[in-house]
C-alpha cells in the first residue's frame, strides 16, 4: 500500500494534526462535486443528435426559446432523464459497495459480486413474466413501483441469505462470502433461466435488457418510481457512517464504542437492498462500480466512512454519467451496453485488489 | 458498581464459568489470573456485557446490563480487547479519535461542571503521549508492530473514559470502568509496567479497573485484589499477599516453591527458577 498517512497535498490553511485526513477528505468531496458537474455538462452535450452547445446552454439557463422543438424534446425527454438516472444509479451502486464493504469489514464486498444484483435480477424478471400472469392484480395495483419493489424483495432476500451464510459470530470470511455469493448468483441465474424459458417473445426482449445493463430506458416516470428506494439509501448515509467507522475495529469493539450494531446492520442491509433493487429494476445489472469507486477514494482520502460515503456517492454518479456518455459515442449510432464498459474497467481493479490481499489471508 | 452474581456461562454442556460472583469497586484495580482455559476472558466479557450469562446476572449500579443500551454502557465503560486487526488502514489518529468521539458523545456529564473538557485534538495527543507514542498520529495502524498496536488501542480506550468519574443526571458522581483483557501480552517489560501504572493511576482517580493478566508478578504489584480462577470457579480471592501463596500457586498451576516474599510490605513475587 502506498497510502500516505499525512496526505501531503491538502492546502495548508491552519496547523493540522498528523493522521487527521478530514481536511484532505473535504477537498476530495468538493472536487468530486465539481467532477460530477463537469460530467453532467459533458453528458448533456454528447449524443447522436447534434445540438449546438451554445443553444443548449441558453436553453438550460433561459426559457428554451433558442431551441428547435425537436432539440427541446431530445434535451428534456432523452438526455436530461438519462443524465439524472445515470447519476442516481451510479451514486447508489458506489455507496452500496462502500457500505457492504464496511458491514462485511472487507474491501472486496460488492453487490454485484456477492449475488445481491442477481437476487434483484431474478425478482425483476419474475415481476416481468408473472406480472402479466399470476401476479397481474398486484402488478396493476403497484403500477410503476411493481418492478422496483419486486427487485427490492429479491435483493433483500439475497442480502439476508448472504449474511446468514457468511457471517459467524460477527466475523465474515471473505472466502465464504465470495463463495456464498457464487452460490446465490448460480441459484438466481437458474431461476432467471427458468423464467426466460417460460417467457413469451415480448417478455424475452424486456428480460434481455436486464442482463446487459443500460440507461437507455430512462424516463421521468421511471425515475420517480425508483427515487424513493434510492433516497432510502442516500438518507441512511449520515445514520450509518459513524457506526461503520467503529465497526472497522470489530463487532464487539463497535458495541463498546456505543454503536448499536444490530440496528446498523438492519439499516445497511435494507438500504442496500432497496437501492440495488431499484438500480437493477431501472438499469439492469451494472457491475464493479461498487468496487472501483470506494477503493480509489480510500487510496486518496483514507477509509473513514463519514467522509468516504458522500465522496463515493458523488464519484459514483460522475463515473456512471461519463461511462454512459462513452457508451453513446464510442460505437455511434449504435450503443454499447454500459454493463460491459464498467466490467472492462472494474474487473482489472478487482484483480489488483485480490493480488494485494495475497498473504493477508482470505 | 459492577456486580456479577452466580454467573454461569455454558457452551453446550461445558461450563466455562461456573457460579462465579464478583463485584468490582470504584477506586480499585482487580486482576484476574489463572491457567489457560480457566475462563478469565469469558468472565471479563460477561462483566463487560459482551456475553449474556447462561444464568446469573450482571448489574451496573443495580441495573441489569441487558437493559442498558450500547450508548449508555459506552459512557460508563471502555474495553481493551486482546488484539485488534483493522478492516481498513486507519491512521493512529483516526483510531484514537474513535475512542475520544465515543467518550464525548455517550458521556452523561463531566465532573467539575462548567469547566470545558480538552478539545478532541488535545485529548488524542494527550493519550498518545501517555502510552509513549507522542506524535504518532500520522502513522498507519496496520504498519505498526503488535505491541505498538496494543498501546494505540490502550490510548483509544483511555480517550473514551479519560475522566475516571462522570456525573449522573442528579449530579451524583458515577465512577467509570476499564476492562483490560491481557493488556500486557505483546508489550515489552517497560511498557507492561507503564500501562498498568497508568491504569492504577486512573483507578486512584475514582474509576474501577478489571484486568486479566497472565504475569503473576505484574498482578502482585498492581492489583488491589487478585481473583484466581481455575476451571471456571474462583480458587482464591483477596489482596495479593493472601492469594499468591505457595499453596494456591501449587494447587492451580501445579508449580511448587516458586513464591517468594519481598521485605515489608511483603509483596509476593514469583521466581519460576526456584522450582529447580
Amino acid at each position: 500500500m502506498s497510502l500516505s498517512g499525512s496526505a501531503p497535498h491538502a492546502p495548508r490553511l491552519a496547523p493540522r494534526r498528523a493522521g487527521d485526513r478530514r481536511r484532505t477528505a473535504r477537498v476530495v468531496i468538493a472536487g468530486s462535486a465539481l467532477l460530477l458537474v463537469a460530467a453532467a455538462l459533458a453528458a448533456v452535450l454528447t449524443g447522436p443528435s447534434n445540438i449546438a452547445a451554445a443553444s443548449l446552454f441558453a436553453a438550460l439557463v433561459g426559457d428554451g426559446s433558442g431551441l428547435s422543438a425537436r432539440d427541446a424534446i431530445v434535451l428534456h425527454d432523452v438526455r436530461l432523464p438519462r443524465l439524472v438516472l445515470g447519476a442516481l444509479v451510479g451514486a447508489v451502486l458506489a455507496v452500496s459497495g462502500a457500505m457492504m464493504q464496511g458491514l462485511f469489514r472487507n474491501p472486496l464486498a460488492d453487490p454485484g459480486l456477492v449475488g445481491v444484483t442477481a437476487g434483484a435480477t431474478v425478482a425483476a424478471v419474475a415481476a416481468i413474466v408473472l406480472g402479466e400472469g399470476a401476479l397481474a392484480g398486484l402488478a396493476a395495483l403497484a403500477g410503476l413501483y411493481f418492478l422496483p419493489a419486486g427487485a427490492f424483495v429479491g435483493a433483500l432476500g439475497a442480502m439476508i441469505l448472504l449474511y446468514a451464510i457468511a457471517t459467524r459470530g460477527g466475523r465474515t470470511s471473505i472466502a465464504t462470502l465470495l463463495l456464498a455469493g457464487l452460490a446465490v448468483t448460480a441459484a438466481a441465474n437458474a431461476v432467471t433461466g427458468l423464467m426466460i424459458f417460460a417467457a413469451d417473445d415480448q417478455q424475452l426482449r424486456d428480460v434481455t435488457f436486464w442482463t446487459l445493463g443500460s440507461l437507455g430506458g430512462a424516463t421521468w416516470g421511471r425515475i420517480s418510481a425508483v427515487l424513493p428506494f434510492i433516497a432510502l439509501l442516500l438518507a441512511a448515509i449520515p445514520l450509518v457512517a459513524r457506526g461503520l467507522d467503529a465497526l472497522v475495529l470489530g463487532e464487539a469493539e463497535a458495541v463498546h464504542l456505543g454503536t448499536d450494531v444490530e440496528r446498523l446492520k438492519r439499516i445497511v442491509i435494507v438500504g442496500v437492498a432497496a437501492a440495488c433493487g431499484a438500480a437493477v429494476a431501472v438499469a439492469g445489472s451494472i457491475g464493479f462500480v461498487g468496487i472501483v469507486v470506494p477503493h480509489l477514494l480510500r487510496l486518496v482520502m483514507g477509509p473513514s466512512n463519514r467522509q468516504l460515503l458522500p465522496a463515493t456517492a458523488l464519484c459514483g454518479a460522475a463515473l456512471l454519467v461519463v461511462a454512459d456518455a462513452l457508451c453513446r459515442i464510442l460505437v455511434a449510432p449504435a450503443e454499447l451496453p454500459i454493463g460491459i464498459l464498467t466490467a472492462l474497467i472494474g474487473a482489472p481493479v478487482f484483480v489488483v485488489l485480490l493480488l494485494r490481499r495475497h498473504g493477508g489471508g482470505l | 458498581m459492577i456486580d456479577g452474581r452466580d454467573l454461569v456461562f455454558a457452551v453446550r454442556d461445558r461450563r466455562l464459568v461456573d457460579r462465579v460472583s464478583l463485584a468490582v469497586a470504584a477506586g480499585t484495580v482487580t486482576i484476574v489470573v489463572g491457567p489457560n482455559g480457566a475462563g478469565k476472558s469469558t468472565l471479563l466479557r460477561l462483566l463487560a456485557g459482551d456475553l449474556a450469562p447462561t444464568s446469573g446476572r450482571v448489574t451496573l449500579d443495580g441495573t441489569d446490563l441487558a437493559r442498558l443500551s450500547p450508548s449508555q454502557l459506552a459512557g460508563r465503560r471502555a474495553v481493551l480487547p486482546q488484539q485488534v486487526a483493522l478492516a481498513f488502514p486507519f491512521t493512529v489518529d483516526e483510531v484514537v479519535r474513535l475512542g475520544a468521539d465515543a467518550g464525548r458523545r455517550h458521556v452523561l456529564r463531566r465532573s467539575g461542571a462548567g469547566e470545558p473538557g480538552p478539545s478532541e485534538a488535545d485529548l488524542v495527543e494527550t493519550v498518545l503521549a501517555e502510552v509513549g507514542l507522542p506524535g504518532w498520529g500520522g502513522r498507519l495502524y496496520p504498519q505498526l508492530s503488535g505491541g505498538e498496536q496494543q498501546r494505540v488501542q490502550f490510548a483509544r480506550v483511555l480517550a473514551q473514559v479519560h475522566d475516571p468519574v462522570v456525573e449522573g443526571p442528579d449530579g451524583s458522581p458515577l465512577p467509570r470502568l476499564l476492562f483490560l483483557d491481557e493488556p500486557t501480552a505483546s508489550l515489552d517489560i517497560r511498557h507492561q509496567i507503564d500501562l498498568l501504572a497508568r491504569a492504577r493511576r486512573w483507578a486512584r482517580g475514582g474509576g474501577a479497573v478489571l484486568a486479566v493478566i497472565h504475569d503473576l508478578n505484574l498482578a502482585a504489584e498492581f492489583a488491589d485484589r487478585i481473583v484466581v480462577l481455575s476451571g471456571g470457579t474462583i480458587a482464591a480471592e483477596g489482596p495479593p499477599a493472601a492469594t499468591l501463596t505457595d499453596a494456591v500457586v501449587a494447587r492451580v498451576f501445579g508449580l511448587s516453591g516458586i513464591v517468594g516474599r519481598l521485605p515489608p510490605p511483603h509483596l509476593p513475587y514469583i521466581l519460576p527458577q526456584a522450582r529447580l
